[in-house]
Formats: C-alpha cells, structure tokens, sequence
C-alpha cells in the first residue's frame, strides 16, 4: 500500500483529534505486524466513537480507554 | 507521585511521639534486640484508660531530657504483662547510664532498638533505587528511578513533580528518602537523602518531551545503583519500539512487566496546575505503573537496559518520557 510514513500521519492529524472533547492523546502502536494509529480517550463511549475516523491515510484507527491521564497518577 | 491533600504542618513530632503512637498501636521495631518478648505477653491496651493516660503525660514531660542522654533514641508508653503502665525507652545500645527506674512513680523498662533506620531501609542497608522518595516540603511519594552520573558526580534521577514540586522547588531544596506520604505517622519528616540539583520545567504553554529532575546524595549516603527488584540498569540505552517486553521498580507497584504498546505517543497530562502536552512518549498498559511509581525507570526486560521515565498514567495505559532525552535535558549518562 502507498501511504506516507505514519509519523507524517500522526502529526497531521493529532491536533484535529486533541481538539475533540475526550480524546487525551495519540501514537503509534501495531496490531498484526501493522503499524496503527493509537488515539487515546478519556472514556469510550459509542458518541466518542462515531466521531473519530476508523482509518487515517491508510492506517487503521484503534481506540484505547487511557482514563484521567494524570501526573502524578492517581 | 502520591501526595496527602495538604501538608501538615505539624512537622515537629519527636521520635518519642513517633514511637509511643507505634507502641499504642502495638507497633514492632525490627531490631535484633527488640524486647517484644517481654511485652508480648500484656493484657489489651487501653489507651484512654486514666493510668496509661497519666503516664503518657509524664512520658511526655520526661522526653527530652532523656532525648538527650547518649545513646536514647526514643520513648513510649505500654503497659506490662500484669496490665501496669511502663514508660518505654528506646536505646540504640545495652547499659545505656543515668537512666530513671521510674519517672512520677510509673516504671520505666528499657529496650534496645538499636540505631532505628527508615523502613525504605529494613536491616539498614543501602538506599536502593525503585523505592520512595519525595521533597521535604511536601506530603508525597514517588521513586528514586536510577543513579546518573555527570561530571564524576553521582546524582539520583527522578520526576520534576516528585523532586522538584511541579517546578515551584528552588534548587538546592532537601530531598527525602521515604517520601513524607510513606512516614509514620503519616507526613512526619524522614530522613534526607539528597539535595534538588537540577529539574527541567514542565511547560503549560508548549510542547514537552520530558518530566525530570536529579538530586544530589548528601555526603555520607550508603546507596546502590541496584533497583530493589533485583537488578541494576545497564548504562546503554535502548529506544523504544512497540512490542518491546520491559519492566520497572516503583515505590507502590514494586517490579511490574509490560509490553511497549505505542510510542511517538503526544498525550495530555493532569497536572496540579494545569494540562500539560507531551510529545514523542511511551505508552504501556495501565498496570505498569501506579500512584506512588513516578520516577521509576522503564527498563528492558532482558538486558535492564533504560527505556524510559514514568511519570503519568490513567486508569487504562501508563506514560514515560523516552529516557535519551531525558539524560540530554540533564546532561546526565547512566551509571
């Protein structure tokens, strides 16, 4: 598949996707030998979902309850 | 980090206190020479009771002068085995001199606790890494992450938010070991380890890539560069990549595994003073570290070579600074 590297991919997008209400990150991760593109959200709820894209300029999207992200942790 | 809604105040607590509130609670020293034995055998303690209260109040009154005898560590209040009151005193050696066989009419009874060591410490050995430590000036605990080195000098490494109070420390500050939150009682002061050296400041307005800080062991310290899990990090780095197998040793979770499940990770962080943006980091899942982690160092799990820096984390993944630039913001090598 022609796609452009997904560094170039994740920079594009993650300000677009930190800008929705929920959603507390992103990254690179790899399912299948794959690589994918991670966004984190706070929840997952099906209203959060049916706002984001299932695939970004050839890369699959995979959603990953982070929670409160917080330092220190608690 | 762990940290106390608010710091007490109350940070002048004598070690009698201390050691009276543990021996109420029935509280055991670890000492070879601990004299449970003799006390073992006693009634239930009634610490309302108006005999234990009365000798409570003349412990009270007698504790610093006898504080000051050489070679008394502490006291406390028990009762013995006929249910009596005791004044309790706590030597660091036998046939300490000039001790009182009662003080207003309440015996007193004497053990030898020895030198008395912070419990991050049982059996007095070194400091080691993976264990508690925090700012003296706050009620919280995070970790002492690994030894580095910089200009022959050796440092301990940790988080901003651990050593260096969310970038409100001035430098120089004193750095404990445990943190405050692992005292008993609780936010009592412990023993200082370190001085705040250095820290690079989390920016509320910009991107950051790292949340970090070292402390300089105060002259004297017995430390290792062992992670009480059982390893000593290597001093070559290794990047991250997805599906790289990698663990730590923290103050709360101990030793934990996990496996690298995305990197090139921006994420926004909690703070106490805002949201903070992070960029190039290191996800794991969310039981890697937890509250009380902060500071730990991610290494791999064969080789213990560094990966990263914990330092954030929700209920579902675990974040760390990737550790390359956290040692090119400190100007710092692994030892």
């Amino acid at each position: 598949m022609n796609r452009p590297p997904i560094t170039d991919v994740l920079a594009r997008h993650t300000p677009g996707l930190l800008a929705l209400k929920g959603v507390t990150g992103t990254g690179e991760g790899a399912a299948g030998g794959q690589p994918i593109v991670v966004v984190f959200v706070r929840q997952d709820t099906p209203e959060l979902r049916a706002r984001l894209p299932r695939s970004l300029e050839g890369y699959r999207v995979v959603v990953r309850a982070s929670g409160e992200v917080t330092a220190p942790p608690r | 980090m762990r940290r106390s809604t608010r710091l007490s105040l109350a940070l002048v607590l004598t070690a009698a206190a201390a050691l009276a509130f543990g021996c109420g609670q029935q509280g055991r020293l670890t000492s070879p020479n601990d004299h449970a034995s003799a006390l073992s055998a006693r009634p239930a303690f009634d610490p309302s009771s108006v005999r234990v209260v009365a000798a409570m109040a003349s412990q009270d009154r007698a504790t610093p002068a006898l504080l000051a005898l050489s070679g008394v560590v502490g006291t406390g209040t028990s009762i013995d085995a006929a249910g009596d009151p005791v004044i309790v005193v706590y030597t660091e050696r036998a046939r300490v001199a000039n001790l009182p066989e009662a003080i207003d009419g309440v015996p007193t009874t004497v053990v030898v606790s020895g030198t008395v060591v912070p419990y991050a410490r049982p059996g007095g050995g070194p400091l080691q890494m993976g264990t508690s430590t925090g700012n003296d000036l706050e009620c919280a605990a995070g970790t002492l992450g690994c030894v580095v080195v910089k200009g022959g000098v050796d440092y301990f490494l940790s988080n901003n938010h651990v050593f260096a109070r969310e970038n409100a420390a001035s430098l120089g500050e004193r750095i404990d070991a445990p943190g405050r939150y692992d005292a008993h009682p609780i936010c009592n002061q412990t023993p200082q380890c370190a001085n705040l050296s250095q820290f690079q400041a989390v920016s509320f307005s910009s991107n950051n890539t790292v949340d970090c800080a070292i402390a300089r062991p105060i002259s004297g310290l017995n430390y290792s560069a062992a992670e009480a899990g059982g390893y000593t990090p290597a001093s070559t780095t290794v990047a991250a990549a997805v599906g790289l197998a990698v663990k730590k040793t923290g103050r709360t979770s101990g030793l934990t595994h996990g496996t690298i499940e995305a990197i090139n990770v921006t994420i926004r962080v909690q703070y106490t003073d805002g949201i903070a943006t992070f960029v190039n980091q290191i996800q794991t899942p969310g039981n890697f570290i937890r509250s009380g982690d902060s500071g730990s160092l991610m290494v791999t799990e064969t080789g213990n070579n560094p990966v990263g820096l914990c330092f954030a984390g929700g209920s579902g993944a675990s974040f760390a600074n990737p550790i390359g630039p956290v040692l090119q913001a400190l100007g710092v090598a692994i030892k």
